[in-house]
Parts: C-alpha cells; sequence; structure tokens
C-alpha cells in the first residue's frame, strides 16, 4: 500500500531507489527507518555491502513484499491457488539462487546477515546445503577451495570411524 | 564513518569463501545437510570436523527447526555375537550404519524395547539368569547413551510405556506383592515410584500387565505389540 521510496547507498557509492515496504524487509533498516526518520533525499548508507549485493538483496525484497501483499488482498484464495502461488515463488528463488555464483552467494549471505533478513539467510544457506550435501569429501574441498589439512593416518582414521556396515 | 577504508578493503581483500563466514552462518549451513552426509563432511578439514562434532550443530539445528526421521535396528549378525544398533540410511547407496556409541553396553535377554520420540528405551532384562534392575536410555539425537537410576524391581519381559517422559513399568518380577508389580520413574525427581494397580486402571490408558502369579489384563494392549 504504501508507495514512499527510500534511498540504500552502497558501500562504493551506487544508489537505489526502493519501496519503503521492501526495505522493512531489513530488520537493520527499518530499525533506521523508525530512529533516523529518514527524509526523502536521504539515502541510507549501507557501508557493508557493495552495489552489486545491494543490487541483488534489493531485487530479492522487490520480490517479497509483492508476494506479501498478495497474501493479504487474497484471504479467500483457494488450496490450489495457493500452491500455485507458493510454486511460483519457489520457482523464483531456484532461479534466482541458480543465476549467482558460489563467491556471489556467500557475500549476499554476509549482506543479508548484516541487514538481517531472516528469510534471505535462510534461503541462501539451504542453497548451499543444497550444493553439497551428495558430494565426496574431496568435492566439497574443491566446491569450497578448503585445503585438506588430514594426514593420510587421521584420514584412514575417521574413515573406519565413520565406516557404513554395509553398502 | 570508516567509509573510505571499507571501500578499499573491499577492492583489495580476497574473495569471500566458505570459511571466512561468521561461526553461526557456517553452522546454519551444515545443519540442513542431512546427519547421514556427516561422515563425509567431517573428512573435508580438521575445521569442518569440529563443526560437524561441535555441540552447538545440534542446537543450530533445533533452532531452525529442523527434523530428520530415521529408522534404528536392532540386528544380530552371524558373525557377531553382540547385537548392534543400526540407523537405516534414506540415502541411496547407504543402507545400514552402525552406531557406536549404542553398541558400548551389554545387551540382557528379555529387556523391553520401546521408542518415545527420538528415545529408546531399555528396561530390564536377564543378566546370567538374574532378573536386573537396569534402564537405559539411547538418544537418537546426540547419539547418546545413558543408565538411569535402577528400577526398584528387577524385571525381564515387563511391559513398558512412556508418557510425557515418565517411563511406566509394570510386570516381569518375581515378587507377588501387589505394590511390587509396577513402578513409574520421573525424570524430574530422577527416581523410582511404585505405582498401585487401582491407579493403572483409573488412569484410562489401557495396559497388558504380567506379574509372575496374575495376569492383568487392562485395556488395549495393542500399545504393546
Amino acid at each position: 500500500m504504501s508507495s514512499n521510496m527510500i534511498m540504500l547507498k552502497s558501500s562504493d557509492g551506487a544508489s537505489f531507489e526502493i519501496e519503503e515496504a521492501a526495505a522493512r524487509k531489513s530488520k537493520i533498516i527499518a530499525n533506521m527507518i523508525e530512529v533516523e526518520c529518514v527524509d526523502e533525499d536521504k539515502a541510507i548508507p549501507l557501508q557493508n555491502v557493495t552495489g552489486n549485493i545491494l543490487a541483488l538483496v534489493i531485487e530479492y525484497c522487490n520480490k517479497h513484499i509483492v508476494d506479501d501483499d498478495d497474501d493479504v488482498a487474497t484471504e479467500e484464495a483457494s488450496e490450489e491457488e495457493e500452491e500455485a502461488k507458493k510454486k511460483k515463488v519457489d520457482d523464483w528463488e531456484a532461479e534466482f539462487m541458480n543465476s549467482m555464483s558460489l563467491e556471489t552467494m556467500f557475500e549476499l549471505l554476509l549482506a543479508a546477515n548484516y541487514l538481517n533478513i531472516k528469510s534471505l539467510i535462510d534461503l541462501v544457506c539451504q542453497t548451499i546445503a543444497n550444493n553439497i550435501k551428495d558430494k565426496t569429501p574431496e568435492e566439497v574441498r574443491k566446491i569450497f577451495s578448503i585445503e585438506n589439512d588430514f594426514t593420510p593416518e587421521e584420514e584412514e582414521e575417521i574413515r573406519k570411524e565413520n565406516a557404513w556396515a554395509f553398502g | 564513518m570508516t567509509t573510505k577504508e571499507k571501500k578499499k578493503k573491499s577492492s583489495d581483500s580476497p574473495p569471500t569463501s566458505f570459511s571466512s563466514l561468521p561461526y553461526d552462518i557456517i553452522l546454519n549451513c551444515l545443519a540442513r545437510v542431512s546427519i547421514f552426509h556427516r561422515p563425509t563432511l567431517s573428512l573435508v578439514s580438521k575445521y569442518f570436523r569440529s563443526l560437524i562434532a561441535s555441540p552447538d550443530l545440534e542446537a543450530t539445528r533445533s533452532c531452525i527447526g529442523i527434523t530428520e526421521e530415521y529408522l534404528c535396528v536392532y540386528l544380530v549378525l552371524k558373525n557377531n555375537l553382540n547385537p548392534h544398533w543400526f540407523a537405516v540410511s534414506p540415502i541411496p547407496k547407504q543402507k545400514l550404519k552402525s552406531i557406536p556409541s549404542f553398541n558400548t553396553y551389554i545387551h540382557y535377554e528379555y529387556s523391553t524395547v520401546v521408542s518415545s520420540g527420538s528415545k529408546i528405551y531399555i528396561t530390564g532384562g536377564f543378566l546370567n539368569r538374574t532378573r536386573s534392575k537396569r534402564v537405559l536410555i539411547l538418544d537418537c539425537v546426540s547419539h547418546q547413551c545413558r543408565k538411569l537410576p535402577n528400577m526398584r524391581q528387577p524385571r525381564a519381559n515387563a511391559a513398558v510405556d512412556v508418557s510425557n517422559g515418565k517411563i511406566y513399568v509394570t510386570g516381569g518380577c518375581e515378587s507377588n506383592n501387589n505394590e511390587d508389580c509396577g513402578e513409574v520413574y520421573d525424570p524430574k525427581t530422577n527416581t523410582w515410584e511404585p505405582i498401585c494397580l487401582h491407579w493403572i486402571l483409573l488412569s484410562g490408558r489401557y495396559m497388558f500387565a504380567f506379574c509372575s502369579c496374575h495376569t492383568l489384563s487392562i485395556d488395549d494392549p495393542c500399545d504393546f505389540i
């Protein structure tokens, strides 16, 4: 309903206009709005978020604020409609996450953590978890660029501890 | 405040890596992976191993509200006389996973095994043809085996039910005394108290209990089959 626009400024100086309702997805920004009474021309500086990441955060918030409005507007929506709507959001989220590199995901996660957007933290964490769930230790190391700091003996010891009885 | 510094840092700093993320965020990611993948993740690095072993991981899991259902089976294998607990994995290519911490106790024949929530309760049984007072709890979340205070009476083949954390045990003892027939464990007081039979009848729960010389049939025995 509210069409108040506010301005967000990234650490590298880029400015973004965003609906206040969407920006309130971030608890930090919501607090800033409450406390600082942001003027129309006064931007909120976000020192820990770069422009390219802030653009993604804003894309996410915009998408989800629309969905929240829909929830209020269509209280009598049938179960199928609800399901279809949920599927649409899920598909959008899957594509949104699919479009970015792992490094971008980490930066988005840091930004979501800093801005305190719980649903976005959940989405990115779940995507990262899905990325590693069926992988071998070697594959996980490669995905995350982690060095194997076990000696072959230690590795063998852990493998023995974790051995499967069958299969 | 220090905008210039931050700007400088962001262009010079190395790319963000998984290991450089805050501790609680890393836990948030790992907590979402099935417990059956934990052995694999433990092998990634020493840091990963410490994360997987940390109680914080389970705390994060319950904080996010992640639960995972899996079946625990107790098997006597041909090549191993000691029965063993296994978790049945839902992941293809893996079948049974031994639970080493569950296999640290000696199994008594004719002990009663019941499960409630994420816990498995093992009561009584015969050790060298003598009835035992031992009660064990296997926690399927922490994978820990814990011994409770002994029951008042030694029992084997007793009827056991768990309700609101209290363990109700009836029958399976040698004593003919009415007050020895049943007992209840209260986790709040950490003690066993006798339960009188009238109480069992009035509680509205169906129980099937037998003492050595008389059989009681109370309510629906289905709970115990």
